[in-house]
């Protein structure tokens, strides 16, 4: 029998093959997310909940160099993400759920646009993780580069690709794989997350290590606000002078 | 929100703080890199293995006290460079072999010096810039001289106000900074400088064979090593003066004029900035990339150029090694009406375009732009020069740049060694490399002796004749 054989026959049996069943334990996408949202603590733990402050630690490996980040976050859709590195500056990426926007030292203050706003508005809405299920049109079965891992690619029509895989046992995030959008191009990286622990209902990953090309940063949470005071006009478009 | 993370920040953390190394000079000593024709390997490569079991290495006996550092330094530089070199075939260098050949030697050095100089001929290998390291014990013979010659005041680090240059073939003055020690000691352009801090001055490196450009590079580059100390140090100089007569002075190193900038683990930095005008036309002159007061010092001058209406902008990058390579996307995007791309930073997997765009909080200055270089032009003075050259938005003259062009990283690694290594290339948006080739002027201006005797600067009078001459034609 030659190779032309085998593979006629392989495809004939798929064809025949019932959905769901050629691996009892085999789960949909949409199983191992529903699996994580109800891990990591689930929508309760929101409910009350309007607006979130999340304050970071960044330290650049083998550089000697740390800095600080800011993440609000609001249920009606607006968002400020804020990273400062010495010297560097400062890099500011916000919506006021209607226009995104960002300003850094590079490339000035810009309204986001396509792929970048896209890849902005997903990573930072409000219950992101807890969404990914409805936010990702796209969802399919990746390979894992561990038995203990499963992994789902997610994807819109607007930005790359990511790649999440999840522990088998204890259902939280492991990594996640993806490029990351500006107007430089296309840079690919890796998040590991690790240091769980449970705070205010929600499994946290409190440490994450990031690797972005041949940069490797290490990325602490240093604490968790609820509802802060917060002032709209943050959110919006600074007025150009 | 279990992720509490933004995957956006990752290109800008890249390409501003990896960028950073994207400098000749500054953290390294030797700017010229390794390059050693006589040290490349020409057997058949075989391809980087990490996790290749090290060549059998005996247990060697050494007295420094650094000595069991070393293996732990040495795999670790190997393993970092094999790893994150944007060529994964190290062009074409059998890394392994590579390893064969200078671990052992490495091991067993008699000191720290010679350890780090096997080290280094180790990174020379590849024949690239911004390859360097150095660590605990390290001591050129340089620095050595550098505290001969130093009282020890400590402090910040201090200069006299010169600047010394090959002209000619020989170590020149070529600038005395207003006001300086060197000015008050009567110091001008135009001196020749035959010893300097009690050893001749010289353009070729001890044991590499330098490009004609790195040697005048090397030369600067030891005269301004040997110019630096603690503020309040004093140097001893000879020379020959404009009348040809021999001379002999003590220079007191001045207190650093720019502010202090600490960074990583980079030494603390003071560049220099400087806003002149010559009639209606701006000069910008600064001799590091750094973002910060920096970045914000060259801007505003910009916008001031731009409220005015100058016709002209002279960005004087002579003498700038580099830094900060994003800081080019920063300033070339001031000067810029339309999305205009510097080039392409080509990392092991992926790529970064260097691309100055317009942006809502920044209006261009649109008069003419001439950018200056010489032989200590490098890395992102040439990302910036070529980038705006080729898009035909500014016009380069003075002297060809260094041709060191490689973004880089600095790391530190066990033992508290630092390695500077190599991330990327980069090349023009006509897919011209600019490692080893540098940036060709537009106009080339050879400087001569008499000139500056004369009090001349013929690069700039060169520039400010062809802003000057562009407004004639506009009038007409």
């Amino acid at each position: 029998m030659n190779i032309r054989n085998i593979t006629a026959i392989a495809i004939a049996l798929s064809l025949f093959a019932p959905v769901g069943t050629a691996n009892a334990a085999e789960r949909t996408p949409d199983d191992i997310l529903r699996d994580y949202e109800k891990a990591s603590g689930g929508t309760n733990p929101w409910k009350k909940r309007k607006a979130v402050r999340i304050r970071q630690v960044v330290s650049l490996r083998g550089m000697n160099l740390q800095g600080a980040g800011e993440t609000i976050q609001t249920k009606g859709g607006a968002f400020l993400v804020v990273q400062e590195l010495p010297v560097v500056g400062k890099l500011t990426k916000a919506s006021n759920g209607k226009v995104i926007w960002s300003q850094d030292k590079i490339n000035g203050l810009r309204i986001l646009e396509g792929n970048e706003a896209d890849q902005a508005r997903l990573e930072s809405m409000w219950q992101a993780d807890l969404r990914l299920r409805t936010v990702y049109p796209t969802r399919k079965i990746a390979p894992s580069e561990t038995t203990a891992e499963e992994c789902v690619e997610l994807a819109t029509k607007g930005s790359p690709p990511i790649v999440r895989c999840f522990d088998k046992q204890t259902h939280l995030a492991t990594t996640m794989k993806g490029t990351a959008v500006s107007p430089q191009g296309e840079t690919p990286y890796l998040v590991k997350f690790l240091d769980y622990a449970l705070q205010d209902g929600i499994m946290l990953s409190r440490r994450q290590e990031v690797s972005a090309g041949p940069a490797m940063l290490d990325i602490r949470l240093e604490g968790i606000e609820w509802d802060p005071k917060l002032n709209p006009s943050i959110f919006k478009l600074p007025k150009v002078k | 929100m279990p992720s509490p993370f933004r995957p956006t920040v990752f290109a800008w953390f890249l390409l501003s703080a990896v960028g950073l190394g994207a400098c000749a000079g500054r953290a390294g000593k030797d700017p010229t890199g390794g390059a050693d024709p006589a040290g490349a390997i020409e057997t058949q490569p075989a391809p980087f293995s990490p996790t290749a079991p090290p060549p059998s290495t005996p247990e060697i006996e050494n007295r420094s006290p650094y000595a069991s550092s070393r293996g732990a330094i040495f795999d670790a530089a190997w393993r970092t460079v094999g790893e994150k070199h944007y060529d994964k075939a190290l062009g074409g260098v059998d890394w392994n072999a590579a390893k064969e050949k200078y671990r052992n030697l490495a091991l067993g050095a008699p000191d720290e010096p010679t350890f780090y100089r096997v080290m280094n001929d180790l990174l020379g290998e590849l024949r690239q810039s911004h390859l360097f390291i150095t660590g605990p014990g390290d001591e050129n013979p340089l620095d050595a001289l550098e505290k001969d010659n130093s009282t020890s005041a400590g402090g910040d680090p201090g200069n006299p106000g010169i600047v010394i240059r090959d002209i000619e073939g020989k170590p020149t003055i070529t600038r005395v900074r207003p006001g300086s020690s060197a000015a008050r000691a009567g110091m001008r352009p135009g001196f020749i400088v035959t010893n300097l801090g009690g050893r001749p001055l010289t353009a070729h490196h001890p044991r590499r064979t330098l490009r004609p450009i790195e040697q005048r590079f090397y030369l600067r580059r030891t005269a301004d090593r040997l110019l630096q100390g603690p503020a309040g140090s004093r140097i001893t100089i000879r020379y020959i003066d404009n009348a040809d007569r021999p001379a002999e002075a003590t220079l007191t190193r001045d207190a650093p004029t720019g502010k202090v900038v600490r960074f990583g683990n980079l030494p603390a930095l003071y560049p220099e900035f400087r806003a002149d005008q010559a009639g209606d036309i701006g000069i910008i002159a600064f001799d590091f990339f750094m973002m910060g007061d920096l970045l914000d010092q060259i801007t505003t001058t910009i916008d001031k150029h731009r409220v005015a209406k100058t016709p002209g902008l002279i960005l004087d990058l002579r003498g700038n090694p580099g830094g900060m390579a994003a800081m080019a996307i920063s300033i070339a995007s001031r000067l810029v009406s339309k999305k205009t791309s510097l080039g392409t930073m080509q990392f092991r997997d992926h790529e970064n375009h260097f691309v100055a765009t317009t942006s809502l909080d920044v209006k261009p200055y649109t008069g003419k732009v001439v950018i200056l270089t010489d032989e200590g032009s490098a890395s992102t003075s040439e990302i910036l020069a070529a980038g705006l050259q080729e898009a035909k938005r500014a016009t380069v003259v003075g002297g060809m740049t260094l041709g060191a062009a490689l973004p880089s990283a600095i790391e530190q690694l066990p033992g508290g060694a630092i390695l500077q290594y190599v991330i990327a290339d980069f090349r023009t948006p006509a897919g011209v490399l600019l490692e080893g080739r540098g940036v060709q002027p537009d106009r080339i201006v050879i400087e001569s002796r008499r000139a500056l005797q004369e009090g001349h600067d013929p690069v700039l009078e060169t520039a400010l004749d062809l802003i000057r001459a562009r407004k004639d034609n506009v009038r007409k």
